[in-house]
């Protein structure tokens, strides 16, 4: 990989327009467009090809905490003003919107996307909100009435519960109500949740959460009615956990903390009668304090961090192993994020990944394509072999790409093709 | 007898008896010449107006025509040669007219040894005499008249029987003398023409065969003949269609056979007849060919005519001798696409008949493919040669053996290869011999700004390669070819192979230039073509093989360009004709091409940077293009627009520390354009600036040139920022002078009388204590406790922010000009930053020592530098007010210093400039005409005006500007302002002073006790 040979790796591009620190990246719309969203409440959404903003709006009164999608039109924000808010942003909403960049905007402009759904979360903590698709069976009326509208299926969002920042809320989506709860853990104290992820399937809902402490836990429900399990408990980090997100192969979980140390954590789905004191697979001394922004690529292979040295890092998601670092921010850097690449049909991980549900990884830097995008791309690629126009096949091109983004204080987004 | 003929015969009879009568008494003597000569003329008068009727003259009629004329040729030695030569032109008409074909056996052998003999002497006693001119070709003609009327009857079957064929052989050696050692042109044709009525009028095979040998050879060496005298084009012209006569009728196919055999039978004749016969026809073949291969050089001959009528000879030989000359047929064939590839009115007709007989058979297009072979191959090393004729012919030959192949439907995949390498090879060729005579690349100084104001709006590029004329033919000629490549309708692979990018990327150097120009002259307009053609098979959007290509040596230009200038100056023909394939992907792509910008925009915009004026003038082009394609109105509006993307792209260079003076100039040009609403995206671009200038201080012309970028923003900045100052800065100014009333005086005369009364007093100033109290005034303005919280800065404030705090460093600069480029950016800068003072009085702090050591600095002695730090202390006392109250008083005494010396400096300059003029009038002068050292005297001045209104001053630096700019409070309107504003009182009293009064101490005033005063 990076040799001492090869010139230092430089970024293909520079998203210029924030004039506040980015806090979360996004990739969407089978990775044609990027969102970035600042510390102002700004949310851009970027054309990957043209590499210009095709909507630009203020979202939220404080510094955004996270973006994410639901479907391909849908957009999830989250906001320090309390809010989570969801948007209907389609391709052809982007031609009514603003592309005044935050820079250069005298005052927001009154040009938003449609809202569709607005949840008050508790956002003491700094902590993202997560999110799944529900696997839960859905009662036959409201299935059609969402068949109808050409709806996404529903979602599972996990945030801070809003009194008691060590417990986690987990609302649904479209239907806003608050599906469950998992109380802070009274034995330990963990102090606040800082990062969460979650995933279900079925019945079950399975929570990975990162705490103020450095504790991080897994908790399982197997059952609507029944209470959450911990299924895990560790304490890798001495400092407060920053990023947390689950491998794409749903078998393990990695995190990082305000300490230097990188750790990689098993997932258990139910309580196994063999094994009842689970491990923590892997702690990495990394000798960088303050990474967070982590995310996976979505073929497991590898994962980023961003950190607040300003050096984005690039890890092998098997041996945890530092494979390149990049340099181009003056500031520290506070998010990163993968585009969706093909799924290559002969790996088992990839195999596994668009047969089950694909977890939500923490949301700031989640780079995994909800299940809907991964099958629309797969059939992108496969009319791909007949390409069309000249603009079509740019496109395709953008997309293909292996873009790693990297969002960092100076407001300044580096688009990085490696690997 | 019908009417006309008696009427004829009365009108020759009176000639016919005078010409006898004179021949007689000629030959007694009592006839001259001359006499002799009327009669022949009236005779030959006679007959021509004889003959205007048809079939007047008869055999008879001629016979006894012909007796009087018989005793001239029976004396030919003796008569003068006028007379044998009207002679010979009566018996013409007679041959031609009279006898015509009833000419009988015996008459024309007679005739026949007469004319053979007058044209060449005789067979026994060859050239006893030199033939006459006149006489020579009046026998030729007069022979080939009648070989003409003699046709079958009499040469075929009466006259040369076997005993005869002397008499032949002697004529046609005449013949032949006549045709190779004529004396004239004249004879020459005339010979020739004789030859050639013979050949058609002979039917005897045999005695053809005989005297074709001879034949054949003579015409060859008129044909090859190499000496100094060139025959005439006509000469040539008749005798190439004399020997195609010939070698068709002696050695056609179809005589070598059998004339009444079909010609499929031919082949099986010849082997099966005739064993002499064939061997005979082999052996003539063998020297055929060989005759043919010398005159071959005649396909290149300069007269249209003469190659129209080789064009017939092969033709000729190819249609009717196929198998009997088996042999030539490859050389004439070859020798038909030379013909052909000439290119002219005439010859495009010939190319249908190539077509033709090459469609007719399949045998001759495989040896128009393997001379093609053959010419591709040796092409590169003619492209090496310096013959341009040469080069000329050899791309013309594969040019139209390419167009008649392709004519032919003939797959040409064989040749794909070596076509492909070959072609290659002599590209490369031809520009190595056209850089030989390399000239020395033009510079540029021209700014990209300039350029762009320039507005060139051409559209199409001026080649790069083959400027010379020398070597244009060899380029017009490869274009052409490429041409013709590009129409091939199965040339995709032949263009795979030429535009093989594995092979543009392998390569180096010539090799490398030689690969991007074919294939550019290939992609040129490709999908032009392409996409009439899927118009009517309506095939799926395309995305073919031309678009491939394209974009293959697209990509691969792209790379070229994105390697810096700074790199690879002498390799700028490539990077021209990278720019060439932009232009093109652009044209093609259209519209669809702007988001390649993202990634073309800045190595275009770059190489405008360039110091080669034709790389520049290329990219100029190219951005024309560009923007035509992507429909911007100018290229002005193509940069705005994308504007980010060279941001982007010239942020990444300069991160890198890619110090290529190019891109300075870019980001320059680029903020010019696009204004201040670029600026917020630079700054981590100024960043970059900055690390890079802490890396290179030491390198002037760079840092310059980043310092223009620096200097860019800030004016730009400053441009449209303009208003926000004139309404912040009413602020911290020192209140304007009052006039001291009644109340004050009373109160100071109330200190003073208490200082007086101290014991401890301290001796009062001596003029009126100012009225400004800078003590209070400090402490008053700082807090501004109505002020709201400053609003965090825009990104352009911090962008300008760190450029006023980074830049004062590099005031130690040894170069002049860069000094007073920083000082002149220090000026522009400051106005922008007064709108947030907690912001700027920091800077302002931290800019005074800086920029007033450069004012107080002796030894440097450079008025602009004085005159820009006067300037750059101006705006910043201007903009700090009073807060830099304490650091003038500090620095006063150097400031005096400073004035004096330019002062001084300044007379000095007024006094050399012109020792007439009085001083006053110096002055006075307006400031038009003044030198260096007067403005920066004028700007010090201004320096202290400003110090006046805008700082503030102690009552001691109050004397001291009054000493300083007391004179010219009358002379400037300017200075009088201030100087009223400071003290009007102390004005006043200079004034006075200056009017030479006295000022006298009032005597007595009630109450008040005067103190001396000295003024």
């Amino acid at each position: 990989m990076s040799s001492a040979c090869l010139p230092p790796a430089q970024p293909a591009f520079i998203l210029r327009g924030h004039s506040a620190q980015i806090h979360a990246l996004h990739f969407t719309k089978n990775n044609a467009r990027l969102l970035t969203a600042d510390a102002d409440g700004w949310i851009v959404s970027w054309n990957l090809a043209f590499k210009r903003p095709v909507a630009v709006w203020k979202a939220h009164g404080n510094a955004v905490l996270g973006v994410g999608s639901w479907g391909t039109d849908r957009i999830i924000t989250h906001g320090r003003d309390d809010r989570l808010l969801v948007w209907e942003l389609g391709v052809e909403d982007e031609n009514i919107l603003d592309k005044t960049l935050p820079v250069d905007a005298v005052e927001a402009s009154n040009k938003l996307p449609w809202l569709l759904h607005m949840l008050t979360v508790n956002t003491l903590n700094f902590c993202p909100f997560a999110m799944c698709r529900d696997g839960m069976p859905q009662v036959l009326s409201t299935q059609k009435v969402l068949k109808d509208n050409n709806m996404p299926e529903p979602i599972l969002i996990a945030v801070p519960n809003n009194i008691d920042s060590g417990g986690i809320d987990i609302y649904q989506l479209p239907t806003q109500t608050r599906a469950a709860n998992i109380g802070a853990d009274r034995d330990i104290t963990t102090g606040m949740v800082m990062a969460l992820s979650i995933l279900a399937d079925s019945t079950r809902i399975q929570v990975a959460a990162g705490y103020e402490s450095g504790h991080t836990m897994v908790f399982v429900q197997n059952d609507p009615a029944a209470a959450f399990q911990k299924l895990y408990s560790a304490r890798p980090h001495t400092q407060p956990v920053l990023s947390l997100s689950i491998d794409p192969s749903k078998d393990t979980y990695v995190t990082t903390s305000a300490d230097a140390n990188i750790a990689k954590h098993p997932f258990p789905s139910g309580k196994s009668i063999w094994n009842t004191e689970l491990k923590t697979i892997k702690v990495t001394p990394t000798k960088h304090s303050g990474q967070q922004g982590l995310s996976y690529r979505s073929d497991g292979k590898v994962f980023a961090t961003a950190g607040w040295d300003s050096h984005v890092r690039v890890y092998s998601g098997k041996t945890m192993k530092e494979l390149a670092v990049l340099k181009w921010h003056k500031g520290g850097c506070y998010a990163t994020a993968f585009a969706a690449i093909k799924p290559v049909t002969s790996n088992v991980t990839s195999d596994q990944a668009s047969e089950g549900q694909i977890g939500r990884s923490v949301v700031p830097c989640s780079n995994q394509a909800s299940e809907e995008e991964t099958e629309a791309l797969v059939k992108m690629e496969e009319q791909s072999s007949a390409v069309g126009t000249v603009q079509q096949r740019r496109d395709e091109k953008a997309r293909n790409t292996h873009w790693l983004v990297a969002g960092a204080k100076d407001g300044k987004v580096s688009l990085w093709a490696i690997y | 007898m019908d009417e006309v003929r008696v009427k004829a015969f009365r009108a020759l009879k009176p000639p016919c008896v005078e010409l006898s009568q004179v021949a007689l008494r000629y030959k007694g003597k009592k006839a001259t010449g001359k006499d002799l000569i009327k009669a022949l003329e009236d005779l030959q008068e006679t007959l021509r107006a004889v003959i205007k009727q048809a079939n007047t003259l008869d055999s008879k009629l001629a016979e006894y025509v012909f007796f009087p004329l018989s005793h001239i040729f029976r004396d030919t030695k003796d008569l003068p040669i006028r007379a044998v030569e009207l002679a010979l032109q009566c018996l013409q008409i007679l041959v031609a007219h009279g006898w015509q074909s009833q000419l009988s056996p015996d008459l024309g052998k007679q005739l026949l040894i007469l004319l053979t003999f007058l044209a060449g002497g005789s067979a026994t006693d060859a050239k006893v005499k030199d033939i006459n001119e006149e006489l020579g070709s009046a026998a030729f003609d007069c022979l080939a008249t009648l070989f003409e009327a003699s046709r079958d009857p009499f040469l075929g079957d009466n006259i040369i029987q076997s005993h005869d064929v002397p008499i032949l052989g002697h004529a046609v050696a005449v013949m032949l003398d006549g045709i190779t050692d004529g004396p004239s042109a004249k004879v020459r044709l005339a010979a020739l023409a004789a030859l050639n009525n013979m050949i058609s009028g002979i039917a005897d095979d045999e005695a053809l065969k005989n005297v074709f040998p001879g034949i054949v050879s003579s015409l060859t060496k008129v044909l090859s003949s190499k000496n100094g005298a060139k025959p005439s084009y006509r000469v040539l012209t008749a005798s190439l269609a004399t020997l195609t006569k010939i070698l068709c009728k002696v050695i056609s196919d179809d005589e070598a056979g059998e004339s009444s055999e079909a010609q499929a039978d031919a082949v099986a004749f010849i082997e099966a007849k005739e064993d002499g016969e064939s061997s005979w026809a082999t052996a003539t073949a063998g020297q055929v060919r060989m005759a043919l291969a010398n005159i071959l050089p005649l396909r290149y001959h300069e007269r249209p005519e003469v190659r129209a009528a080789f064009f017939k000879l092969c033709v000729s030989v190819i249609e009717q001798c196929r198998k009997s000359l088996s042999q030539s047929i490859p050389m004439l064939t070859d020798t038909l696409i030379v013909l052909c590839s000439q290119a002219s009115e005439i010859e495009t007709a010939n190319i249908f008949t190539l077509n033709g007989i090459l469609a007719a058979d399949a045998s001759l297009l495989e040896i128009v493919k393997s001379s093609l072979h053959d010419w591709i191959v040796a092409l590169p090393r003619v492209m090496q040669s310096n013959d341009d004729t040469r080069k000329r012919k050899a791309l013309e030959q594969i040019s139209t053996s390419f167009r008649v192949l392709q004519n032919q439907d003939i797959r040409l995949d064989t040749l794909n290869d070596s076509m492909a390498v070959n072609l290659r090879a002599s590209v490369t060729a031809a520009i190595q011999d056209s850089s030989k005579a390399i000239r020395p690349v033009p510079e540029s100084s021209l700014e990209v700004t300039q350029l762009l104001q320039f507005r060139s709006r051409s559209l199409s590029f001026t080649p790069v390669l083959f400027n010379e004329s020398s070597s244009r033919i060899a380029m017009t000629g490869l274009q052409k070819l490429a041409e013709q490549l590009k129409a091939l309708p199965t040339s995709i692979s032949l263009q795979q192979g030429i535009v093989n990018v594995n092979a543009l990327r392998s390569t180096s150097g010539d090799e490398q230039l030689a690969s991007l120009w074919l294939s550019l002259q290939l992609l040129n307009d490709a999908s032009v073509d392409a996409s009439a053609v899927d118009q009517y098979l309506n095939l799926p959007p395309e995305y073919d093989a031309h678009e491939q290509l394209l974009d293959e040596v697209y990509s691969f230009s792209l790379d070229v360009l994105a390697k810096s200038t700074f790199e690879d100056e002498d390799r700028w023909r490539l990077q021209a004709l990278a720019l060439e394939t932009v232009a093109i992907q652009a044209r093609n792509q259209k519209y669809d091409f702007r988001p390649e910008l993202v990634d073309a925009l800045y190595p275009i915009l770059e190489r405008l940077g360039s110091n080669n004026a034709a790389l520049q003038q290329h990219a100029m082009t190219c951005l024309n293009i560009v923007s035509n394609s992507c429909d911007y109105p100018d290229s002005a509006s193509l940069i705005v627009d994308n504007a980010d993307y060279l941001a982007n792209a010239v942020a990444l260079k300069l991160n890198t520390f890619d110090i290529s003076p190019e891109a300075p100039q870019v980001l320059v040009m680029m903020i010019r354009l696009c204004g201040s609403a670029l600026i917020p995206y630079l700054d981590d671009l100024v960043e970059s600036v900055f690390s890079i200038l802490a890396c290179y201080h030491g390198y002037p012309k760079l840092v310059e040139s980043l310092f223009s970028v620096l200097n860019a923003i800030v004016e730009e900045v400053a441009k449209s920022s303009t208003p926000l100052i004139e309404a912040n800065s009413e602020n911290n100014r020192p209140r304007a002078y009052q006039p001291t009333g009644i109340a004050d005086l009373a109160s100071i005369l109330h200190t003073n009388l208490e200082q007086t009364t101290r014991p401890l007093s301290q001796l009062a100033p001596s003029p009126p204590e100012p009225t400004l109290d800078q003590d209070e005034e400090q402490s008053s303005s700082p807090p501004r406790p109505s002020s709201p919280p400053p609003a965090p800065l825009s990104k352009t404030d911090t962008l300008i922010t760190s450029i006023t705090s980074l830049t004062p460093s590099h005031l130690t600069t040894p170069s002049p000009a860069l000094r007073l480029g920083i000082l002149t950016l220090l000026t522009s800068a400051l106005p922008i930053l007064t709108s947030n003072t907690d912001n700027f009085l920091p800077i302002a702090a931290t800019l005074w020592p800086v920029t007033s050591i450069r004012l107080y600095d002796s030894k440097e002695n450079e008025p602009s530098t004085t005159l820009a730090a006067a300037n750059a202390l101006s705006i910043l006392c201007k903009c700090a007010g009073d807060f830099l109250a304490s650091r003038v008083e500090d620095d006063w005494d150097q400031v005096c210093k400073s004035y004096r010396r330019v002062e001084k400096e300044m007379k000095e300059e007024s006094r050399t400039q012109s020792k007439v003029k009085g001083k006053e009038n110096e002055i006075a002068k307006a400031s038009t005409g003044r030198g260096m050292r007067w403005k920066a005297w004028n700007a010090v001045v201004g320096l202290l005006l400003v110090t006046v209104r805008d700082v503030g001053v102690t009552s001691e630096i109050e004397d001291g500007i009054f000493e300083m700019l007391g004179w010219l409070a009358f002379e400037r309107e300017d200075v009088r302002d201030v100087l009223e504003m400071l003290n009007a009182d102390t004005l006043w009293l200079i004034e006075e002073k200056a009017r030479g009064e006295v000022l006298v101490k009032p005597h007595t005033l009630e109450g008040v006790h005067f103190r001396d005063v000295k003024l």
